[in-house]
């Protein structure tokens, strides 16, 4: 059996390649490259033919769009499936989303909807439903056949990540949302259109069900306009080189893919056991109240992600994961393989093909009923794609960055928080009455990275989702967000984590609302580790990275500053004002991590202050020259480089220079100090262990992480033996 | 699919020294660059990096591998093998938690948390978690901070699988066995138990 087979329905040819995959170890069974070694070039310009069919898809379809996000920031993905759903090309852009494409095409497939109502050239086909795989309902996908004198050749596919998806909360991915009754509009596997046209309901829906309609209706004709110049390349691609051949050759370049990737994890990495775990607390108690009583409290969720390397497969054990519930934390297949292909590409993927045949090298272990395999078909679903990139890019990149380092690819370690994209969703009425809703979503497109092995953590150096974006235009997002006047873009002094080698120092937006109309509200999303770290490890002495916050100045005096050509051109300067008196204010309010939405007016401040990045090593050990450069580029203050560098600092002509003697004494008295306040970890491990015994271990919420940690077999039984318990003990 | 290895010599690129110079944090940038872009790296580049890393401690016990900045698993003469720091102070079995022979500094509120973070605003809440510092019992360096809630067991951050990673490069190591990869904390810790 293979491919040729003549399969009563795509779900049989699925299951066809998976068992042929298990048995043979190759995909759909190639060992060796048949069409490669008979022309090797012939090969290649086909390949090169199917690469510049989705790259053009991308480069013309974005300016069929609107949004910032897709033209400035080029927030799309077009990507050649295979029959079965396979990514072989995928362009640039979002490249994880390309990830998601076999999910949705499997769930196609399982609905059977290729038999009934079947499909034929010109159907257009949408699905943003995370159950059936999507990562979230903002990243809605499109995909249309691919029909070749009656022969299914393959699918084209886009997805970009829409601005408002008309949900309870306002934006792109709201901050509550604990069912999926409320978390927007979530369509299911949907045939949108025939004959190249939509039909006229669909472009109704988009008016009716989200708060950005025209937004979202050019945003979906994009998509649909890159998968038909892919849909129709390909075609153009099987009338030159055969339908059998085009097939054919489209199989062998994934083997060769997988192959290489498998090779890579093989060769480039110290097998072994990490563990990476980290918390994601949700703050919902005293905002739902009556309305969903069910979701009216808090959580800290337990990710206890331990990723297994060896002989050139890769396993993900979620063993210990937090019960789904009510929240919009439950993560699906699609988001979390949207995440792990964030870390795949960059790491492993350096030759021409986007793809997606790496998750035949992946193991998961993923226990139902948990937020890592819901079972419950309504638990809210907007972050899923967020905790596929929690676990799969930032979870998994650094336990990647210490496999490589530890293999001696030091150049390869390169971390920075996957999630924390700070994104801002708002809605209002202006003052002619015209409601509006949108998200901001302008930070996941430069992020902080952490440090290295080697060097600093660079400063707006990454982004997580599309690796060749920027911010985009200020200008371009102030024309979607009318009442916020940006007012300070820019790193924020001593927003860092230290170490030998410190994070990326981390940023700060801030506005003044001018002019709001009749209401003004703005939420923030995706900005994790509230009241925790971004993870629980920090590498090799230094500290895990610190979140986020946002600042809420109300009634300040800045729009009579404003007038005077006055405004604060940092954070730090913000607070010194308001210190001065020179920027007055009735309230000053900290939130940290996602904040719920909160009504703004004409004259309030908005700062968000968007993360940092974790360190490398012991800060004791950074070198001198490192903290002058800090010192006279403002990243850190003299305060700081005292307290946590133990730097003995001078000025000299309005230049900081650090004496190193005295530093070097200080040091030794930080070590001393050290020897002073610890204690054996025997007696930590007794004290540690009173305290869990007499469950002293802080909120409810941390009562119910370890609840239901330990109520997973494997896990329980790693805490019990750690704590030398008994068998039979329950948190 | 398929792009030819660009005209480096990585012989150069990925020399010794090299990589003598980027895991002491001094190699130029660009250089460090040329590293990245090899899209076939050297195969030898685990061997090699062990070598370097051997030349940079004090001490003889042959270095099998890396596990942070300054502890490694090495070999002693009696055949087992030890995490050590680079100080000289031996940790034991590399398969117990190396934590759990550190002294250990605990913060639980946030005043403790203001001498080691530096952003007042996003400083963690102590109803939630705790900070644990890992120190060297012989040199006090800080070899691994974690933020976790009270009571969470101490992260084994790495169990390396040693044996397999010579296999893989033609050097089997003679006293190779699946024992090897096991995690065996809870030998040491149900020895504790029974103290309390």
């Amino acid at each position: 059996m293979d491919w040729r087979t003549k399969f009563d329905s795509l779900k049989s040819r699925i299951e066809a390649r998976n068992r042929i995959i298990t048995e043979t170890g190759h995909y759909w069974g190639i060992d060796k490259f048949a069409l490669l070694d008979e022309d090797p070039v012939k090969f290649n310009r086909f390949n090169a033919r199917l690469i510049s069919a989705v790259m053009a898809a991308r480069e013309i379809g974005k300016y069929v769009a609107a949004s910032p996000a897709a033209t400035g920031m080029g927030e799309l993905v077009f990507g050649l499936l295979t029959v079965e759903g396979d990514c072989m090309a995928a362009s640039t852009g979002l490249v994880g989303h390309s990830a998601t494409m076999p999910v949705v095409l499997e769930s196609f497939c399982e609905l059977g909807y290729d038999v009934n109502p079947g499909t034929k050239h010109g159907d257009i086909w949408e699905c943003n439903d995370p159950y059936y795989g999507a990562p979230h309902a903002a990243d809605c996908f499109t995909w249309v056949p691919i029909i070749y004198k009656g022969t299914l050749v393959g699918w084209g596919g886009g997805v970009n990540h829409i601005g408002e998806v008309g949900g309870m909360v306002p934006g792109a991915v709201p901050p509550i949302a604990p069912n999926v009754f409320v978390e927007g509009y979530d369509y299911t596997v949907t045939r949108s259109g025939e004959n190249d046209t939509f039909y006229p309901w669909w472009e109704d829906a988009w008016k009716r069900r989200t708060r950005a309609g025209e937004m979202n209706i050019l945003d979906n004709k994009m998509r649909f306009a890159g998968c038909g110049m892919i849909r129709d390349r390909v075609l153009e691609i099987c009338e030159e080189f055969g339908v059998e051949y085009t097939i054919q050759c489209m199989y062998e370049i994934l083997e060769w893919e997988r192959a290489t990737m498998e090779k890579r994890l093989q060769k480039w990495v110290m097998p072994g056991k990490y563990k990476v775990p980290f918390l994601q607390p949700v703050k919902y108690k005293g905002k739902l109240g009556m309305l969903i009583p069910e979701a009216n409290k808090n959580w800290l969720l337990h990710w206890p992600l331990v990723f297994t390397l060896g002989n050139g497969r890769a396993t993900y054990d979620f063993s210990g994961a937090s019960n789904q519930d009510w929240h919009h934390y439950n993560m699906y297949m699609g988001g979390l393989r949207f995440g792990i292909n964030l870390a795949w590409y960059p790491v492993f993927l350096i030759g021409e093909n986007m793809h997606t045949a790496n998750i035949y090298l992946m193991d998961f272990i993923r226990p139902p009923g948990s937020v890592a395999n819901p079972t419950n078909p309504f638990v809210g679903t907007p972050s899923s794609a967020v905790m596929g990139c929690r676990n799969g890019q930032g979870a998994m990149m650094r336990a990647l960055s210490k496999a490589l380092w530890g293999r001696g690819y030091v150049e390869e370690t390169f971390v920075f928080e996957a999630s924390d994209y700070n994104m801002y969703g708002m809605s209002g009425t202006f003052s002619n009455g015209v409601p509006w809703g949108m998200s901001n979503f302008s930070l996941v497109g430069a992020q902080h990275s952490g440090a290295r092995a080697f060097m600093d953590g660079g400063v707006c150096d990454a982004s997580g989702q599309n690796p060749e974006t920027d911010y985009g235009e200020s200008e371009d997002w102030e024309t979607i967000e009318p009442p916020l006047l940006n007012i300070i873009r820019g790193v924020t002094t001593d927003y860092c984590v230290h170490g030998k080698y410190r994070g990326g120092i981390g940023y700060t937006l801030a506005f003044m609302v001018n002019e709001p109309g009749q209401f003004f509200q703005v939420n923030d999303s995706c900005s994790m580790n509230a009241e925790v770290t971004t993870h629980c490890i920090g590498p090799s002495g230094s500290y895990p990275g610190q979140g986020h916050a946002q600042v809420y100045i109300k009634k300040t005096n800045m729009p009579e500053l404003i007038k005077k050509g006055e405004y604060p051109g940092s954070f730090r300067e913000i607070k010194q004002w308001i210190k001065d008196g020179k920027l007055t204010c009735e309230e000053y309010i900290i939130n940290q991590g996602e904040a719920p939405p909160r009504q703004l007016e004409h004259g309030d401040i908005y700062c968000i202050l968007a993360h940092s990045v974790e360190g490398w090593g012991d800060p004791v050990d950074r070198d001198l020259y490192r903290i002058e450069e800090d010192l006279n580029f403002d990243y850190i203050s003299p305060e700081i480089a005292k307290r946590i560098y133990s730097a003995e600092v001078v000025t000299s002509d309005g230049i900081y220079e650090i004496e190193p003697e005295a530093t070097a004494k200080a040091r030794q008295e930080i070590l001393k100090e050290r020897e002073k306040n610890s204690v054996s970890a025997i007696e930590w491990w007794k004290e540690e262990r009173e305290k869990i015994l007499k469950k002293e271990v802080g909120d409810e919420e941390v009562h119910v992480l370890f609840e239901q940690a330990i109520a997973n077999e494997k896990w329980g039984n790693y805490f019990r033996e750690f704590w030398g318990l008994d068998k039979d003990y329950s948190f | 699919m398929k792009s030819e290895q660009s005209e480096v010599d990585i012989s150069v690129v990925a020399s010794k020294e090299r990589i003598r110079l980027i895991t002491e944090g001094k190699l130029p940038w660009e250089l460090c660059q040329q590293m990245m872009r090899l899209e076939e790296k050297d195969e030898d580049r685990f061997l090699k990096y062990m070598e370097v890393l051997q030349e940079r401690v004090p001490w003889k016990e042959k270095i099998l591998c890396r596990m942070t900045e300054k502890l490694y698993v090495v070999r002693k003469d009696d055949g087992s093998r030890i995490v050590k720091c680079i100080c000289g102070q031996e940790y034991g079995d590399y398969r117990i938690n190396w934590k759990l022979s550190c002294r250990i500094r605990v913060r639980r509120s946030k005043e403790e948390w203001r001498e080691v973070m530096s952003m007042e605003e996003v400083i963690p809440n102590p109803n939630l978690v705790e900070s644990r510092e890992y120190y060297c019992p012989g040199c006090f360096t800080r070899q691994g901070v974690e933020v976790v809630p009270v009571g969470y067991p101490a992260i084994f951050e790495i169990l390396p699988d040693i044996d397999l990673v010579y296999r893989m490069h033609d050097k089997p190591l003679e006293d190779e066995s699946p024992d090897w990869f096991q995690d065996k904390t809870a030998d040491l810790t149900s020895k504790w138990a029974k103290e309390v």
